[in-house]
């Protein structure tokens, strides 16, 4: 065993013993997400670099503390990609932060979400155990498949020092066509779109806008435009505003005030709240900011969230203590069963506690 | 042969209470104890592992669902779950000390949304049955396990089934949004979600693909595809596995993902074609199967690309479905492989390791000798895209001797599969089947994290007691070392 894992070794039992706390980080872009930050760092970037990359075999091994730009690089350079196209909030950002926040981009809509590219992981218990679970192979149904809980879960079951991701080839064709159209028919008109074989990748809604990328074979990017009509929009200009979604560099996500992140069944009519909001993945995913923050009140989001089937995160916010309370509270059967799973992997409760939940 | 049940015994008062308890939550025709009307519930697809259940529990609704698990949380009864008991794993092989939940009443599709795209349905639908019923909007459910024209959705949920058409579209899992379930506790609980997540731990993940043992299905909410507008199959013959191989892997370097991938060996192909008459070429080593599905352009562009790439790889003969008859055709033969193994041999032994695909010709090559040592035939079909194979090992189970020899053949070629990076089950589950071989992949500090999810969701451990994982005693008593990544001792022996 390497130095850096048999020193995490003992600092997790350390940890353990002494009742201390750890939370795993990468580049830190994605320290504003989730719960308050607690416990001493455990720096993952000394614990970088790519183990096996096998293009036909369509999966990457790599150590979390790899950038997540080189891990793009590499996929780049045989025109394969991470499908599920992973937010970049910064040059630092790692693989391991993109798995564990579980935050996906655009593609989302099309390719499934990180989850759905999780084959294995290597994961260091709470009991400074070093797990292994799933593979390198896509079919894998050989004991449960704990690493498809590692997406989204925040450091919060143990520390990922090995993940084996699926990867897809990169779509030979793209296209970016826009509507002019209100929200309500915008999620109308997408969810009809995305009811026909038609190659949508990803959709953008704004301010009666409606931005549809298409990515496929190249007959069927162009059957498609053919098809849909609208305006096609010049494919660098295209290119640079997908980027600027993906990582939340468009100038919606900089303006002042929470930032509230929705996601809710796609066929939901706009919920008509006080304030902006702009919607991805066939309105599944709907950013919101109030017009006036100090006038929301959390209860009331997440009530009518969770009204609808969905729930409702307070995504960024100015105010620490608001953070506390990030994620909406799952209801009280599911928070039970999270819970004694948490309590199974980290009996001490020792990885990035209250990072996704006051009880986790 | 029975599988040890030793974990939860019930005395004669006990076994009265338990089916007096039934009574009184389900009509009487729906509690079945005698031996004839237990008999067809003995085994699942996998015959060759038999138990009678203590007592069959046919419910039909949710509340039945929840008061029966309360009952055996109370009582300390074992209760395994089954769908249409197609299963190829032992999964649903009943409990002699347990009630047995025939969840088959569960039937109705509740609810179809055409603009969301998802369907809810009872666990005891058929997946085909969801497929015809969506047909009419251009819809179809993607995951299709071979048998699909009998098992359930809530079996299908409890293997994390796929299918020939996964590499594409994904498996159980990836296509399932939302699933209901009751707990051993007798709570309701509901996993995902329609919206693209769920708050917290997504641990709709950990159920899909749990063989029953963290909770019972009620419902499931299934994400719908569109319908291609056409779909193509190429037919390529080689002369040579390893080319084979190789081509399965150019095609996907190429920056294509085929709808399909199969690959069969020529006694597979030999065994299927007077069978099927599908039109295989019997004098090939293998066959490939490659389905391209989109608009007619599209596919007219991948079917193009992929004959290229195929010749390239020294194909000696290439076909192409000119008619969806002729492409049903070819999938018939491949879709048909178990029941043409059962005709040409008494009895058939199906393994569903998988293994990286570029090791795929050094396996083959080790299953053909290990065919010598054990004085076994073995047919292979393949899911050449996902690296899932599926050996049928051909034997006779009037000989007793033959049944043993055939068991330890297929341990050999998973324990191999493991050897060389890969998994012992693809997509069948472990079950009672292949428990022993959970001792070869994982360490016993895994398997402890296995029975601690368990846990977290059975704390009795009630639910399909005995699967999927093995406990140290069983590991022990089998007495094979554990693998991971190629790492056994002597590791630089040749073992092909």
């Amino acid at each position: 065993m390497s130095d850096f894992i048999d020193d995490l070794c003992k600092r997790v039992e350390l940890a353990a013993r002494n009742n201390t706390q750890l939370r795993p980080v990468g580049g830190g872009t994605k320290n504003f997400y989730g719960g308050p930050l607690q416990g001493e760092e455990v720096d993952m970037r000394q614990w970088a670099g790519i183990v096996e990359y096998e293009p036909t075999e369509l999966v990457i091994t790599v150590k979390p503390g790899t950038p997540l730009a080189e891990v793009e690089a590499a996929l780049a350079a045989q025109k394969q990609e991470l499908a599920f196209e992973p937010p970049r909030f910064g040059a630092a950002g790692t693989i391991g932060g993109a798995i564990a926040s579980g935050l996906a981009g655009p593609a989302r809509l099309s390719k499934g979400g990180v989850k759905d590219y999780v084959l294995g992981c290597t994961l260091l218990d709470g009991k400074s155990q070093l797990l292994h679970f799933g593979g390198v192979v896509m079919k894998n149904v050989a004991g449960y498949d704990v690493s498809r809980v590692i997406p989204g879960s925040m450091g919060t079951l143990g520390i990922v020092t090995e993940l084996s991701i699926k990867v897809m080839p990169v779509a030979p064709a793209e296209a970016t066509l826009q509507f002019e159209m209100d929200v309500n028919k915008a999620i109308s008109q997408s969810n009809e779109w995305l009811s026909k074989p038609l190659p949508i990748s990803a959709t953008f809604f704004e301010n009666g806008k409606l931005t549809v990328r298409l990515r496929g074979a190249s007959a069927a990017v162009q059957a498609a435009i053919k098809n849909m009509g609208g305006q096609e929009i010049e494919v660098q200009q295209a290119q640079a505003f997908w980027t600027r979604v993906r990582d939340q560099q468009h100038e919606f996500f900089s303006r002042e005030g929470d930032l509230w992140r929705l996601a809710v069944p796609p066929t939901t009519v706009d919920l008509a709240m006080h304030g902006q909001s702009v919607h991805e993945w066939g309105s599944g995913l709907r950013w919101f900011r109030a017009d006036d923050s100090s006038a929301v009140n959390a209860e009331q989001i997440r009530a009518m969230a969770k009204r609808v089937g969905g729930h409702a995160t307070l995504y960024r916010t100015a105010n620490e203590a608001a953070r506390v309370h990030a994620f909406q509270q799952p209801d009280a059967v599911m928070l039970k069963l999270q819970r004694r799973l948490k309590e199974q992997f980290d009996p001490a409760g020792v990885f990035s506690i209250n990072r996704l939940s006051p009880i986790l | 042969m029975n599988a040890p049940t030793e974990d939860f015994v019930l005395n004669a008062a006990q076994r009265a209470e338990v089916i007096a308890g039934l009574n009184q939550i389900l009509p009487a025709h729906a509690v079945l104890h005698e031996v004839e009307d237990t008999k067809p519930y003995e085994c699942d697809g996998l015959s060759l592992f038999r138990q009678l259940p203590m007592v069959v529990a046919l419910p039909e609704t949710e509340d039945q669902v929840v008061q029966i698990l309360k009952l055996a949380n109370r009582l300390n009864v074992p209760v395994v779950a089954r769908g249409a008991g197609t299963g190829l794993s032992g999964g649903a092989q009943p409990h002699k000390h347990g009630i047995l939940l025939g969840m088959a009443k569960f039937n109705k599709i509740l609810k179809v949304d055409v603009q969301s795209r998802s369907a809810v349905v009872q666990p005891g639908v058929r997946n085909l049955a969801i497929s015809e019923a969506v047909a009419q909007h251009q819809l179809y459910y993607a995951p299709d396990p071979s048998s699909q024209i009998a098992c359930t959705i809530g079996g299908n949920v409890a293997e994390n089934s796929g299918g020939v058409h996964c590499l594409k579209y994904g498996l159980t899992v990836h296509n399932v949004l939302k699933v209901r379930a009751i707990t051993i506790e007798g709570e309701i609980v509901e996993f995902g979600s329609e919206a693209p997540d769920a708050p917290g731990l997504e641990l709709m993940n950990l159920v899909i693909g749990s063989e029953g043992m963290l909770a019972v299905v009620t419902e499931v909410t299934v994400k719908l595809v569109p319908k291609p507008a056409l779909a193509q199959v190429i037919m390529a013959s080689f002369d040579d596995v390893a080319n084979a191989g190789n081509a399965v892997a150019a095609v996907i370097a190429a920056g294509i993902i085929p709808a399909g991938l199969e690959m069969m060996d020529k006694r597979a192909s030999q065994m299927v074609e007077p069978f099927v008459k599908a039109g295989y070429d019997t004098e090939a080593e293998a066959i490939l199967l490659l389905e391209s599905d989109g608009t007619p352009e599209e596919v007219a562009e991948e079917i193009a690309e992929m004959t290229r790439v195929l010749n390239g790889c020294g194909a000696t003969a290439i076909k192409v479905s000119q008619s969806e008859a002729e492409r049903l055709k070819f999938w018939a033969g491949r879709k048909n492989a178990f029941p043409a193994a059962g005709r040409v041999s008494p009895d058939y032994y199906c393994m569903d390791g998988t293994i990286p695909r570029r090791r795929l010709a050094d396996v083959l090559n080790a299953i053909t000798e290990m065919e010598k040592k054990y004085d076994m035939r073995c047919a292979n079909v393949f899911h050449a895209g996902d690296g899932n194979l599926h050996p049928l090992i051909l034997f006779d189970a009037n000989k007793p001797e033959e049944i043993k020899r055939a068991e330890d053949f297929g341990a050999e070629i998973l324990e191999l599969c493991v050897e060389v990076g890969g998994t012992v089950t693809g997509e069948h589950g472990v079950g009672i089947e292949k428990i022993n071989q959970m001792c070869v992949q994982f360490s016993r500090a895994e398997l402890d994290a296995f029975f601690a999810v368990k846990k977290a969701f059975d704390e009795p451990g009630l639910l399909n007691p005995g699967k999927a994982i093995p406990t140290l005693h069983r590991c022990a008593e089998y007495g094979r070392m554990h693998v991971h990544g190629g790492q056994v001792p002597f590791a630089d022996l040749p073992r092909f």
